[in-house]
């Protein structure tokens, strides 16, 4: 195996933030990311007490401060700003994720330099236009407002607070009151000192440029963010932040009634995994098999392929920082509902018993490891794999053992992860459909808790 | 005003051809040419070799969609998708999908009214496999009873999801007021009656019908050597022969949408205000000038559209241009949502000056060059994923008229002028070619308005 998958370059700039660089000349196109800590774990939540004061919760606060970065620097309007951006085709976007802050540039190679030029005024001097402010938090209202009416969009946030607790950096969820609740004042704070003194800092540069050139060019706009001192500092002493502890819900069963459905979503969840665990390939592998290999699944097999009782169904193993969900989800028809859950029941019993076999894994491998080279095809691909490895304290060798390694896993050690994955105590079930006729089919599993659909999830407690 | 593209070599060395502005030079990155071969049996295939990753993306593109369907029979080019992966000849049920996964790779395949694409990423050295597994299922698909009921259940159960989640309801809810009569009024998921009718016979003969060689494109792109996929073509598709069935269904009428006014109440949770334009078909359209024209009106921050609606007047939160273009013809739509109380008159009236000012003054000549740069720097998106390039190449080929169309399109884009362009904007959005749509909430709150108009007038 000569091959390298993340033939990347690394660069410490000074003592806090580190550069990712590739080059790859065919493609005229340049990206930069540019990360730091910070982000949705800076709203503001309920104590570590689950008292919550709607006041202080406001999970879209960081969106709405994304945004108003993104409205440009001070010395432009924001008019101005857009029409700069648009005559020079320079894509710049500020957004926020659950344990950053992240600012996207991408552009032809000649516009690079212009291009980080504007990133840096942007970022280190935001404008945070009040005269935006409206208009921002009436977009976010109205694509909450959508959001929040698909049942496909509200199982995926109910079963994460329901095995996390509501108000874990991972079960956070933001919807049209917690805009509707957000200040300026509160926001524009948020945005002012995002990027300024910023600490943490994985910076990426790929694509149709020099490396050195690359990295001298985005190193430059680094050490400007990092050495400002004018504002408070990120977070700003918010970092590095302690992980809360889940606060799995009560009641094994909680519904949202939906009376206008003639179908159940549902999901079964329970704790998962952090980000670059020592097992995460025998992980990985359980995964596959057990319902995220599509079709080459145990659950879709059964569940889709013989019996026809959904058009999907997919377990997810979600590796972030900070401790995610394990989860399977899928829906079907409301009269099924029972029979469905009776059946993954089977498939999770008959894993915790006898494993999976031979050849399962053996697909699986072949799979896992004929698809990582195919994932990592284009510079932003791979930087952004590396980048996320580094977050996770892994070494760009450790990401390159992880290849071979999926080979070299037995079956011992998946079979291991599986009853990891899956355990003994049960899942939480979330579902949605209309409570009158789902509600009997599955009182027999345990307690349950019943919400209006229209709640919004800081009420969904029990 | 662009120069016409002179042959040069990019900064970095790479093969381009520049055109010069007033304000500087766009390169057009210049990719080899794909190869066209054409089997004694009608398939056609497109290879564009891209040895810059060891994959090679496939797909395979049958001109059979929701418009060959029997009116009675809606969804079974659908129904045909989802069979295609429930075993042929020598390839047992779900096998294609397993074999596909375990190479590594991934395949999937989607109906759309003029076409069903199966497509496939694997490593380029496997690339064998997906010819011998497409090949069987193309030319000797497996029907069995047993399995057509298990996907039955399926596809309906796909169905009734699209149909709970209101925002997809509302478009095809949209769809369907708006091309009523014709099949693109359609989902190509179809009917729940016409599915549960649906019978083995049915499926045998849409297949029979359709499914022919002088009716399949296949495109691979990828780290792949041109004469050995013509040779794999040959191997696996070259005794294949075309039924000397009649095609019962007739060729689809034309695509007329609704003109005019139209207010619907939908299953959304905020209004919408749309004006639509019909456009003519695939083949026919001056599709370079149409992408410059929608890039002018709506692309980016400060396009006109969005400073009108939504920065300078604030009227909309979010305001956009998409098209939807078929082989029978398209439409183009421009779209402003907003929050409650307001209405949809005032919105629509800025949006047509907007409109209306760009057909009569023509478009901005130095807004060319900025707009050239943007489609650069898609194409360069499009160079990076093998997927893309297939999907671009396959429909151009199929739809309209060729793969050059696609593989040619910056060159192209690099060619139009502005009166073309205001050409183009005096036929589409003549009045007697514009339908005005208001859709506001099913579950609307009316008594917001005189709230929002109070404090309105408190806040002056």
């Amino acid at each position: 195996m000569s091959r390298r998958l993340y033939p990347v370059t690394i660069k410490d700039e000074g003592s806090t933030a580190k550069l990712l660089g590739i080059t790859r000349r065919d493609v005229p196109l340049v990206s930069v990311t540019i990360e730091c800590d910070g982000g949705h774990v800076l709203n503001p939540r309920p104590d570590m007490f689950g008292r919550i004061s709607e006041k202080r919760d406001l999970p879209g606060l960081t969106n709405l401060a994304a945004s108003l970065i993104g409205e440009g620097p001070r010395s432009m309007t924001p008019l101005e700003w857009h029409r700069s951006l648009d005559r020079a085709a320079i894509h710049l976007s500020v957004d926020a994720s659950t344990l950053h802050w992240t600012a996207c540039l991408q552009c032809l190679p000649e516009d690079l330099q212009r291009g980080l030029d504007l990133a840096g005024q942007c970022l280190l001097e935001p404008g945070l236009a009040a005269t935006e402010w409206k208009r921002i938090v009436k977009s976010y209202r109205a694509s909450a407002k959508e959001q929040w009416a698909q049942p496909f969009q509200v199982v995926g946030p109910l079963i994460a607070v329901q095995v996390l607790g509501y108000g874990h950096p991972n079960a956070h969820p933001a919807h049209e009151k917690s805009y509707c609740r957000a200040r300026f004042e509160a926001t524009s704070r948020m945005g002012e000192n995002a990027f300024r003194g910023a600490q943490g800092v994985c910076a990426t540069i790929g694509g149709d440029i020099d490396e050195s050139e690359g990295f001298e060019a985005l190193g430059a706009t680094i050490r400007r963010l990092v050495d400002d001192e004018s504002g408070p500092g990120p977070g700003h002493g918010a970092h590095p932040i302690k992980e809360p502890e889940p606060r799995p819900a009560r009641n094994k069963i909680w519904i949202l009634d939906h009376r206008k459905i003639d179908q159940v979503y549902f999901a079964l969840g329970r704790l998962g995994v952090r980000a670059g665990e020592p097992d995460r390939i025998a992980l990985r592998l359980a995964n596959y098999m057990l319902g995220g290999g599509g079709f080459s699944s145990r659950l879709m097999a059964r569940v889709r392929s013989e019996m026809g009782q959904t058009y999907g169904i997919q377990s997810w193993l979600g590796e972030d920082e900070m401790m995610g969900l394990f989860a399977i989800q899928s829906f079907t028809k409301i009269d099924n509902i029972a029979d469905m859950l009776r059946l993954i029941d089977d498939e999770l019993d008959a894993i915790r018993q006898d494993g999976f076999t031979t050849d399962e894994l053996k697909a699986a491998q072949d799979h896992l490891h004929g698809a990582l080279p195919l994932s990592l095809t284009s510079p932003d691909d791979i930087l952004m794999a590396a980048a996320g490895g580094l977050r996770a304290g892994l070494t760009i060798d450790q990401l390159e053992g992880d290849w071979p390694a999926i080979r070299d896993t037995g079956l011992e050690q998946v079979n291991e992860a599986a009853h990891r994955l899956i355990g003994e105590s049960g899942f939480h079930l979330a579902l949605i459909g209309p409570e009158k006729q789902v509600g009997p089919q599955i009182r027999d599993r345990g307690d349950v808790a019943v919400f209006p659909f229209r709640y919004s999830p800081n009420r969904w407690r029990d | 005003m662009p120069s016409s593209p002179s042959a040069v070599n990019a900064p970095n060395g790479r093969p381009s051809r520049y055109v010069a502005f007033d304000g500087g030079m766009l390169f057009i990155d210049m990719l080899p040419d794909p190869e066209r071969l054409t089997l004694e049996n009608g398939l056609r295939l497109i290879i564009a070799k891209d040895p810059t990753a060891p994959v090679a993306a496939t797909g395979f593109w049958t001109d059979a969609g929701v418009c060959d369907e029997r009116t009675d029979r809606r969804g079974i080019a659908h129904f045909i998708e989802h069979m295609m992966f429930r075993g042929s000849e020598n390839v047992p049920s779900q096998e294609h999908a397993r074999r596909i996964a375990q190479l590594g790779g991934d395949c999937n395949a989607f109906t759309s009214p003029d076409t069903t694409v199966y497509h496939e990423r694997v490593p380029s050295e496997s690339i064998e496999e997906v010819f011998r597994l497409e090949s069987d299922r193309l030319m000797r698909l497996r029907l069995a009873d047993k399995e057509m009921q298990v996907e039955r259940k399926v596809i309906l159960e796909e169905l009734h999801a699209y149909e709970n989640q209101p925002a997809t309801r509302a478009m095809l809810a949209i769809q369907k007021e708006i091309s009523a009569g014709h099949p693109y009024a359609l989902s190509p998921l179809g009917r729940h009656e016409d599915l549960e009718a649906m019978e083995l016979a049915d499926l045998e003969t849409f297949y029979r019908r359709c499914y022919r060689p002088d009716r399949v494109v296949a495109v691979v792109c990828g780290d792949v050597e041109v004469a050995r996929v013509a040779d794999l073509a040959q191997k696996y598709f070259g005794d294949w022969r075309s039924p000397n069935e009649r095609n019962e269904v007739g060729d689809p009428p034309d695509f007329k949408p609704a003109l005019g006014r139209m207010s619907l109440r939908l299953s959304m949770e905020v209004p919408v205000v749309a004006q639509v334009y019909q456009l003519d078909p695939l083949q026919d359209i001056d599709r370079p000038a149409l992408e410059l024209l929608v890039a002018l009106l709506s692309s980016g921050a400060s396009s006109p559209l969005r400073e009108e609606l939504v920065r300078k007047r604030r009227l909309c939160v979010e305001a956009a241009c998409s098209n939807m273009l078929g082989a029978q013809g398209g439409l183009l739509i421009f779209f402003g949502v907003f929050l409650p109380p307001g209405r949809h008159a005032r919105r629509r009236t800025v949006m047509a000056e907007m409109i209306d000012r760009f057909v009569e003054q023509g478009p901005n000549p130095e807004q060319f060059d900025q707009h050239l740069k943007q489609f650069r720097i898609e194409w360069a998106k499009d160079t990076y994923s093998h997927e893309d390039r297939v999907l671009g190449l396959g429909n151009a080929e199929l739809l309209e008229g060729g793969f050059e169309r696609y593989h040619h399109g910056l060159e192209e884009l690099s060619k139009v002028t502005p009166p073309r362009v205001q050409d183009l904007a005096r036929r589409i959005f003549a009045a007697d070619n514009r339908l005005e749509l208001d859709i506001t909430p099913e579950q609307s709150r009316w008594w917001l308005v005189p709230i929002g108009l109070f404090m309105r007038f408190l806040a002056r």
